[in-house]
């Protein structure tokens, strides 16, 4: 296996465990923070607020426009 | 309703736009700074609306609402977000300064060859654009 397939297989995986750990959120009827409530947790203070809003900034300009 | 369509409708525009632009040009370069600053001036307009910052405090006698009973406990799972969000930076770090690049793809690359057309360009700007009035709308 190439490094290349090796990579996306690696990447493929880290994104089954974040849909695993939202499935497991949504099937524990909130007992269990999914991605929205980690975004809530994070937003909750304002220094979390700034870096969400940096971090879309960032993603926004890094993929669309540079 | 006024206020839902409005943004909806600079969104939905934005994100034709967007779609019809190149990465690397001063076209793309606007449109996503447009986007930046609608982002930017709902946040402000948001705040001043919604003075209170952070999370309710405890009523008195020591019932907890309604909504604080809903919503999941502090720090409850989230250490479990951030350790895997932290995965994955650490790997997208790796990834981005290893060498040759195409045997290292970054998410760039996923997003990249995603954005190859203009309707999936498109279709991508208003994914990122829901994900920006999410974040306003906390």
């Amino acid at each position: 296996m190439t490094d290349h397939a090796l990579t996306i297989v690696a990447w493929i995986a880290i994104a089954a465990v974040f849909a695993g750990l939202e499935i497991l959120a949504l099937s524990s009827r909130r007992r269990f923070a999914g991605i929205g409530g980690a975004l809530r947790w994070i937003g909750g203070a304002p220094a979390g607020r700034l870096v969400l809003a940096l971090a879309w900034m960032w993603l926004g300009w890094h993929v669309f426009a540079r | 309703m006024r206020r839902l369509s409005l943004p909806a409708g600079i969104g939905i525009a934005l994100a034709v736009v967007g779609g019809f632009t190149t990465a690397f040009t001063t076209g793309s370069e606007v449109v996503t700074a447009m986007a930046i600053a609608a982002f930017v001036a709902a946040s402000l307009v948001v705040t001043r609306r919604r003075p209170i910052a952070g999370r309710a405090p405890e009523p008195a006698g020591g019932e907890r609402t309604e909504l604080a009973k809903r919503a999941p406990s502090p720090g409850r799972g989230v250490l479990i977000w951030v350790v895997a969000a932290g995965v994955a930076i650490a790997f997208e770090l790796s990834n981005y300064f290893l060498s040759p690049r195409y045997a290292h793809p970054t998410v760039s690359y996923f997003l990249s060859t995603a954005a190859g057309h203009q309707w999936s360009r498109g279709i991508l700007f208003a994914a990122w654009l829901t994900l920006g009035g999410y974040l306003v709308g906390r």
